[in-house]
């Protein structure tokens, strides 16, 4: 066993200046408030024995992730921790680990030697391997046996199984092995071989379909084939261009014939040519089917009798309008006259018209007269107020009989000169009326007869010709027109039997289409055929045959690891099991527990370790468990292991990191009178804030103590340590 | 024993398998060893993407093929 005996530390962690620790008693308590430099003292024994094995992620300990070595105080940084062990022989080796700063760019080297106990100095790597002889204890077994880490402790409290289970793989210093299983299981590679499977299958699938697709296609377009004319020894591409020779000369003749010309037009060599060739002709038959000499004509002819039909349809309709324009105007007349009649009637109106006004203006005069006399016989003047002016009768009352021959003699006359004025006025505008009337019949037929004579001039045009008075337009229009469909009937033969040759080479088209179309077809079927035996489809196959394999050989690997993990906690506890439930029962004091056994299954999932504490019954003791029992079994299991030798070439001191952090009294007794037990053979360094524990400690541990405490840190000093 | 040499003892099979998965044991220990959990799995991830990206690379080639030149 190896036995410490002195430490001395400077600017590590809380450390700036130098600070000395001897360990000459078995127990030595490290006592102080939290952040005072405890747990600094405890790091530096472990950094010193292995570096930066301590350090990082790796070490299964969260708070050592992105962990800073020099103390932030000490400028330039300079750490230096020096340890003095002791071998079972009772040689002493002075191990010292230093960093500092290096070259110019002030990187910070790690130094490591070694004093040996028979004189001399050993460095660098010949160091390294001199402490590994010495120590032999891997790190892991290091955390498991002598250092109770306060996380250790702290991850056994949870009542989550996984975290549970982890952390005493950690106390069990199995945590490499549950750490490359999490690492495998985070890679997630099921899902890569899903995906790779599921891909391949489905293009295989898409494969197979496209197969099956083409292989329908081509019989479909073999019938189509047939339908076109084709035998099934001309469905090739010798027989393709020959169809297309034959199309390309009988065009060639054709256009010759018709005296159209025809521009350069090559077969291919190849049938992938022959649907450009076929677009080719296509358009030139096209054209020659607009441009046939015979099919111009029919068009002007068509053109010609489209015009002439609507020619004697307008002829006949303007002659059927001015027929009726003429007859309405001549039937005005027979009933009112002509224009010349009309107007000498009205200007036989409005003489008399002007006569009577004469007449009514004297008439006039006269009844002015009389109204004068009457307003004169109505005043007061006297005279010859008894004789009529009118009739030259006496009368009495003259005024009253004025007033009576007035009204006989003028009024009626007045009235009766009115009316008849009235009367020639009503004749008049009647007459007016249909004087109007008569220029608009008149009008209308002059317009009747422009058009009728418009129609004329364009019948003249289209039939090139005069067209005179002794002419019947719609007679010689009828003419034409039967000559014209004379020759229609004429031309239709002579079409139907140049398009029918256009149509036969259409045909060969037709076929060429059809065995492109076959080709076509069968040449992406050989291509997805070439596919499926292609290098690359079989490499596919290969590569998902590889992935499957890494991921079988991950499987075992992880199977591998849980075994071995699962062997060596088996190992483990099989021999701690008994100071286990020895410890436990001692600290947690829980009388319905009589025995506690500690085994470990292996879950067939995950591969990973998981553990068990049953009571003497065999029932399950995690549910019932309290915090302070939770953290007496993971003091009970690290004290195990550290004393079992279960982990062999142990170390002659255990570290203790703030161990009674969910303990109560009775814990904390029971606690005390184990590490009695512990000191035996071993030293016991104690960090710890609890007064409760430092009084237990002093009153009950029987051997030699020393207490170091902790106080007035300060950044500059660092911790203030006074030895007790 | 390493937990690495234990664990290299118990990994089986015949002499290719058992050269295949012990190659493959030090690059995950390797791995672990220089990184932790992350270092395991970068190794897995790296092994099985070096595959799926050749896998992925051909399957691309050959569905562009069989779209463009196979098919209507």
């Amino acid at each position: 066993m190896i036995s410490l005996r002195r430490l001395t530390i400077k600017g590590f962690r809380a450390y700036t200046e130098v600070k000395e620790f001897s360990f000459d008693s078995p127990m030595v308590l490290l006592f102080g408030e939290n952040a005072r430099g405890k747990s600094s003292t405890l790091n530096a024994i472990e950094w010193c024995l292995f570096g930066n094995e301590c350090m990082g992620k790796g070490t299964g300990i969260r708070e050592r992730i992105n962990w800073e070595l020099p103390n932030r105080n000490t400028k330039p940084p300079n750490v230096s921790v020096m340890l003095e062990l002791e071998d079972k022989e009772g040689r002493r080796y002075v191990i010292s680990r230093s960093l500092a700063p290096h070259g110019r760019r002030r990187g910070l080297e790690e130094k490591l030697r070694i004093n040996l106990p028979e004189g001399g100095l050993v460095e660098g790597e010949e160091a390294k391997a001199r402490l590994q002889q010495l120590v032999k204890l891997s790190f892991r077994d290091f955390l498991t046996t002598v250092y109770q880490h306060q996380e250790a402790i702290r991850a056994v409290l949870t009542q989550e199984p996984r975290e549970r289970n982890d952390a005493i793989d950690r106390l069990l210093g199995l945590s490499d092995h549950r750490n490359i299983l999490t690492g495998i299981e985070a890679a997630r590679l099921e899902k890569e071989r899903r995906e790779i499977g599921t891909s391949f299958d489905s293009f295989a699938k898409e494969v197979e379909v496209a197969l099956q697709t083409r292989k329908t296609d081509l019989k479909e377009r073999a019938v189509k084939a047939q339908q076109k004319g084709l035998g099934e020894s001309q469905l090739n591409q010798r027989e393709a261009l020959k169809i297309a020779e034959g199309a390309k000369d009988r065009l060639v003749e054709f256009a010759h014939q018709i005296g159209l010309g025809l521009p350069e037009i090559r077969v291919p060599k190849e049938w992938k040519g022959l649907s450009q060739f076929e677009r080719a002709l296509e358009r030139e038959i096209k054209r020659f089917r607009s441009e046939i000499p015979e099919v111009m004509r029919q068009q002007d002819l068509f053109r010609d009798r489209s015009r002439i039909t609507e020619l004697r349809e307008a002829y006949r309709r303007e002659k059927e309008n001015e027929y009726h324009a003429r007859r309405k105007f001549q039937d005005f007349i027979r009933e009112k006259g002509t224009g010349k009649v009309l107007d000498e009637k009205i200007k036989g109106v409005l003489e008399e018209i002007g006569k009577k006004k004469k007449t009514l203006e004297k008439t006039d005069a006269r009844a002015t007269l009389v109204r004068d006399a009457l307003e004169y016989l109505s005043s007061d003047v006297k005279g010859a107020q008894d004789r009529c002016p009118l009739c030259g009768n006496k009368a009495a009352n003259l005024a009253e009989h004025l007033k009576e021959e007035w009204e006989e003699r003028i009024g009626g006359e007045v009235r009766k000169l009115q009316k008849e004025i009235d009367n020639l006025r009503t004749q008049l505008e009647e007459l007016e009326g249909s004087s109007q009337e008569y220029d608009r019949l008149k009008e209308g037929l002059e317009s009747a007869k422009k058009r009728a004579n418009e129609v004329n001039r364009r019948i003249a045009k289209v039939l090139a010709r005069e067209i005179t008075e002794r002419d019947d337009p719609y007679v010689l229009l009828n003419k034409r027109l039967g000559s014209i469909e004379k020759e229609l009937k004429e031309l239709e033969d002579v079409v139907s039997s140049r398009q029918d040759i256009l149509d036969g080479i259409a045909h060969l088209l037709n076929q060429i289409e059809a065995i492109v179309d076959i080709l076509n077809g069968e040449e992406k079927m050989r291509i997805v055929e070439e596919i499926e035996a292609s290098p690359e489809y079989g490499q596919m196959e290969e590569l998902k045959d590889e992935l499957a394999i890494l991921l079988d050989d991950i499987g075992k690997i992880k199977e591998a690891v849980g075994e071995v993990s699962h062997e060596e906690a088996r190992q483990k506890i099989g021999a701690a099991e008994k100071l286990i439930d020895n410890y436990f029962r001692q600290i947690a004091g829980n009388p319905s527990v009589t025995n506690m056994r500690f085994s470990v299954k292996v879950d067939s999932r995950t591969a990973r370790n998981h553990y068990e504490f049953k009571d003497q019954n065999g029932e399950d003791l995690t549910p019932v468990l309290s915090q302070g029992d939770l953290n007496a079994l993971a003091l009970s299991i690290f004290l195990g292991m550290a004393t079992s030798g279960a982990v062999k070439e142990s170390f002659g001191f255990v570290m203790l990191d703030d161990p009674s952090q969910s303990l109560g009294s009775g814990h904390k007794e029971k606690l005390i009178d184990i590490l009695n037990e512990v000191l035996k053979d071993r030293i016991v360094i104690l960090s710890s804030m609890d007064k409760e524990l430092q009084d237990l400690t002093f009153s009950r541990i029987t051997g030699a103590k020393k207490k170091y405490v902790f106080s007035d840190w300060t950044p500059e000093e660092g911790p203030g340590v006074k030895e007790e | 024993m390493s937990y690495r040499d234990a664990v290299a003892k118990r990994i089986e099979g015949d002499r290719d398998a058992l050269n295949r998965k012990g190659r493959l044991w030090e690059e995950i220990a390797s791995g672990y060893e220089k990184e932790g959990q992350n270092g395991v799995k970068s190794v897995l991830v790296k092994r099985s993407s070096g595959i799926t990206q050749k896998f992925n690379r051909l399957l691309r080639d050959l569905e562009r093929k069989l779209w463009d030149r196979g098919n209507d």
